[in-house]
Parts: structure tokens; C-alpha cells; sequence
């Protein structure tokens, strides 16, 4: 069975819009979401990161529901509810036939943190009893099944920055081989927290002013969080039921560089995308665009370029490459799913996102970044790449169905 | 004795792959061969025992002031000058 699979729902919360319009809208006048915040005012400079807004978790969830429900969970089941409003799967499907297949890098670390502050610093002598069923990195997609009564293969995919595109790969062809029918599949991530922030900037690797990828001056990550959700199914059953689809997962490609924890392998890299078009029997002249991992370190942003060289060779000339990780932040475990479905959304408007806040050409990425303007375009293929810490790389291969209705 | 430049040493020794007996205050860092990750440690073990913070940023290394051709001695004499500036506080 080989069969092909309808993107029919998506939806987001994010740095840059708490929903998949705001996002595009703010896509669309080259806004970043990157300001300063304070982790411990009076102690440290501030750091800039990409942080959700105008939310409150109250306005959502009751009061006993947020007892079992961290950040991370809240993402995923508000990007669930705008994807389930517009797919309407569960109408079409069996629940036994469908799936919960999430990605996420650190789930519940947030309530962890809390929790162990209050024994550790606190002195409390245990943490709040729904700490553990709060804190699993499960939860989303456990919250998931629950809310919409899903009883198919429910599980939370952990890989670093490719945690999400691995979680839609893998939905992706469970749905291709006939394991499942449809699946509720992306990520999310919640990682704005003092500990969490503080080690990352441990690493080194993280940009005290803003995120510049591919520009000559950048100088690293900056965090951002949320949670994005696509409703996937098999395109003929979307098809016959007359349901709106927004594009097709053509194909994936995932594999492991197998050498350094934290450096990415450009061979591995461009194997993960010739593996992608080849799972998506795509040519390489069929790709109109590249969202691009685009971290905006001088280590990734030059090896993402050498794979895309390898793997494109003269056509990379006629593509756009983008990093949507300037305006929204690298949202780690969600990363690839914001950043596959706010390219959909931009692109069904005939929008190619930009790197917003370049200023200098690098000469070792020689790519159209699509530099701080949005850019009208017609794009019938795109990528979404994802090269983790850990070596874990993946690649999604999407086409557009272009929107009947005026660009937002 | 230079407890120092003992401490500098005993730092990269614990990360280095070289022979450590040949090592001094002439050794540069680049024959210690260190690798990235282990590059980070080694600023995390000289912040905290000296007691200083040291600004570095993995895509904009020149900002460290010392590069592969310091010797540890040199190393050694910064760090003493950041410990004499008002940069002496704790990450």
C-alpha cells in the first residue's frame, strides 16, 4: 500500500501569531517576534528570545484542568483545536483508525523545574501530586487522544530540533502503509524557562542581540516556543468527502550523521534530502523552495548550504531558501512543524517567507535568503529541512494547494 | 610555583588527548588539540574556578581574545586581568 496522504487541518500558536492567520499576517510584513526578556532581572543582561504573547492559560483551560496541563500541553491542544476546527477528521474516520503522533524536545520541562525548585530550594518534602502525569513527555499527545477520543497509535517523538518533522514523517507513513487512516501530528514546545534558557546559553550557541541566518554577522539561536499541528489522512477518503486540503505530504527523508553530538555532517544533511525527494519521487528541479533549518549559527547555517550545493547543484541558483527562525525563534521540538505549516499557510497566499534580519552576505551560504522581505511567488514544492543536535536529520517534501480565497 | 598556570593546565587536562607531562606555560592552545565541545568545557572550568566570567559566543570566537596561537602562560595573564576587572562575576 503506497498511499497518498491530504493535509486537511493546520493550526499554531507561536511567537509570531496564536493562530495560523496571525502567523502569515505577520509573515507577510516581515515582522520578528525576538525581543529581550528578563530571566532574573538585577542578575544577568537580559537575552532575547521569541516568546508566545497575549496568552493566558486561563482564558483557554479551567483551573483543575491546568493542574495536569504544562505549557508544552497547552500549545499542542490550542494548535489542535484550530487544525480540528477547519479538518473535521473525526467526522471521516473510524477513532480506532486514527493517530496522535507528536514531537517534542523537552515536554513538561517547565513543570519539572517548578517541581524541583520546590523541593530543592523550597525545601518542600514532595512536589505537587500531578507532577509525574504533568511533566511526561507524553502528555500532548496523551491530552490529545483524550480530548477527541482517538484510540489509534498515540506516542510523543523525541529528537532534539527534529523532534516534530520525525513525529510527521512517521504519521506520515503510517498512514502511507495503511496502519492508519488519518493522524493529528506536529509539535510543540515550551522551553522559556530560567533553567532550561540558562542552559542552552551554557552552550555558547546562543545570540545576544537577534537571529541572523545566513548573514555574515550572525551570532547564533535565539529560543522561541509554541506548538503547530497538522491534520493528515488518506488524500482519496479527504478527497471524496469534499474536505478543504491545504497540500500534500509528498514525502520524507530521515537519517543520522553517526558522528558529532552537536555539529551537523553536511553528508548527512544532503542524504536526508535526496532520501526526502526520493521518498517523495521528486527531482531536485521540482523544489521551488527551502525552509531551511536556518539557525543562525556559523556552524549550521554553512553545512545546511554545502547539503543544499550537493544535493541542488545549479538549480539552488533559481530556489529561495528561507529561515522562518528569525522571526518566530528555533522552537526546538516544534521547530519543523511552525515552520512547515506557517510556510504552507504564507505560500497557499502566494507568500515566500523571508529571513528577516539580515544585513550581510556570508560568501560560504551563496543562497537567495529572501532577505527581510516577504516575497510574492507561486511555489508548488517545497522543503522543510531539520538537522537536530544528536545527528538526527530530517526532511519533509510538501505541495501547495494554492487557497481559493485573498491573501490575508 | 605558579598555582595558576597549575590550574590551567589541570583544566585542559582533563580535556586534551596529548600527553599532559610535556605541557607548560609555553604549550599554545593549539597543541592541545581541543575539541569544540570540549572547548566549552574548558571555559565553563576556568569561569568557575577563577571566578570570572568569560564572554564567548561559538560564532564569534575573536571576541575571546585569545585564539590558538595563545600560550598557556598568556591565557594565564588574561585571566588575571579579568579578575583584576570589574568582570569578576559569577555567570
Amino acid at each position: 500500500m503506497n498511499r497518498r496522504v491530504a493535509i486537511t487541518g493546520i493550526g499554531a500558536i507561536t511567537p509570531i501569531g496564536n493562530c495560523i492567520a496571525d502567523c502569515v499576517t505577520s509573515l507577510t510584513h516581515g515582522r520578528s517576534a525576538i525581543a529581550l526578556h528578563d530571566m532574573n532581572p538585577g542578575d544577568v543582561a537580559p537575552i532575547p528570545l521569541a516568546a508566545v504573547t497575549d496568552y493566558q492559560s486561563s482564558d483557554r483551560f479551567s483551573e483543575k484542568e491546568l493542574l495536569l496541563l504544562d505549557r508544552a500541553t497547552q500549545f499542542a491542544l490550542v494548535a489542535t483545536s484550530e487544525a480540528m476546527a477547519s479538518s473535521q477528521v473525526m467526522v471521516r474516520h473510524a477513532p480506532d483508525r486514527v493517530g496522535a503522533i507528536i514531537g517534542s524536545g523537552t515536554g513538561g520541562g517547565s513543570t519539572a523545574e517548578e517541581n524541583y525548585a520546590a523541593i530543592y530550594r523550597d525545601g518542600k518534602s514532595r512536589p505537587h501530586p500531578m507532577c509525574v502525569p504533568k511533566l511526561m513527555i507524553n502528555a500532548s499527545a496523551s491530552h490529545i487522544t483524550i480530548r477527541y477520543g482517538i484510540t489509534g497509535p498515540s506516542f510523543v517523538v523525541a529528537s532534539a530540533c527534529a523532534s516534530s518533522a520525525h513525529a510527521i514523517g512517521t504519521a506520515f507513513h503510517m498512514i502511507r502503509a495503511g496502519i492508519i487512516d488519518a493522524a493529528v501530528t506536529g509539535g510543540t514546545e515550551a522551553c522559556l524557562s530560567r533553567g532550561q534558557v540558562r542552559a542552552w546559553e551554557g552552550l555558547r550557541i546562543m545570540s545576544t542581540d537577534t537571529c541572523r541566518p545566513f548573514s555574515l554577522n550572525r551570532r547564533g539561536i535565539v529560543l522561541g516556543e509554541g506548538a503547530a499541528i497538522l491534520i493528515i489522512e488518506d488524500f482519496e477518503a479527504a478527497r471524496r468527502a469534499g474536505t478543504e486540503i491545504y497540500g500534500e505530504l509528498l514525502g520524507v527523508g530521515m537519517n543520522s550523521d553517526a558522528g558529532h553530538i552537536v555539529q551537523p555532517g553536511v553528508a548527512g544533511c544532503a542524504t536526508a534530502i535526496s532520501a526526502c525527494l526520493a521518498s517523495a519521487r521528486l527531482t531536485p528541479d521540482c523544489i521551488q523552495y527551502v525552509n531551511a533549518h536556518g539557525t543562525g549559527t556559523r556552524a549550521n547555517d554553512i553545512a545546511e548550504v554545502a547539503a543544499l550545493q550537493q544535493v541542488f547543484g545549479g538549480h539552488l541558483d533559481a530556489m529561495m531558501v528561507s529561515s522562518t527562525k528569525a522571526a518566530h525563534g528555533h522552537c526546538i521540538g516544534a521547530a519543523a512543524a511552525i515552520e512547515l505549516c506557517v510556510s504552507l499557510a504564507s505560500l497557499r497566499a502566494g507568500i515566500v517567507p523571508a529571513t528577516v534580519n539580515f544585513e550581510t552576505a556570508d560568501p560560504e551560504c551563496r543562497i537567495d535568503c529572501v532577505a527581510n522581505l516577504p516575497r510574492e511567488a507561486h511555489v508548488t514544492n517545497f522543503i522543510s529541512n531539520s538537522f537536530a543536535f544528536g545527528g538526527h536529520n530530517a526532511c519533509l517534501a510538501v505541495r501547495v494547494e494554492r487557497a481559493g480565497h485573498e491573501r490575508v | 610555583m605558579d598555582t595558576d598556570l597549575d590550574t590551567i593546565i589541570g583544566i585542559m587536562g582533563k580535556f586534551s588527548k596529548i600527553d599532559m607531562s610535556s605541557v607548560g606555560g609555553n604549550t599554545t592552545l593549539g597543541y592541545l588539540e581541543l575539541e569544540s565541545l570540549d572547548f566549552i568545557s574548558v571555559i565553563f572550568d576556568l569561569e568557575d574556578a577563577f571566578g570570572i566570567s568569560i564572554p564567548f559566543n561559538a560564532s564569534d570566537s575573536e571576541q575571546l581574545g585569545w585564539n590558538n596561537d595563545t600560550t598557556l602562560a598568556g591565557l594565564g595573564d588574561l585571566i588575571a586581568a579579568r579578575r583584576a576587572s570589574a568582570s569578576a562575576i559569577p555567570v
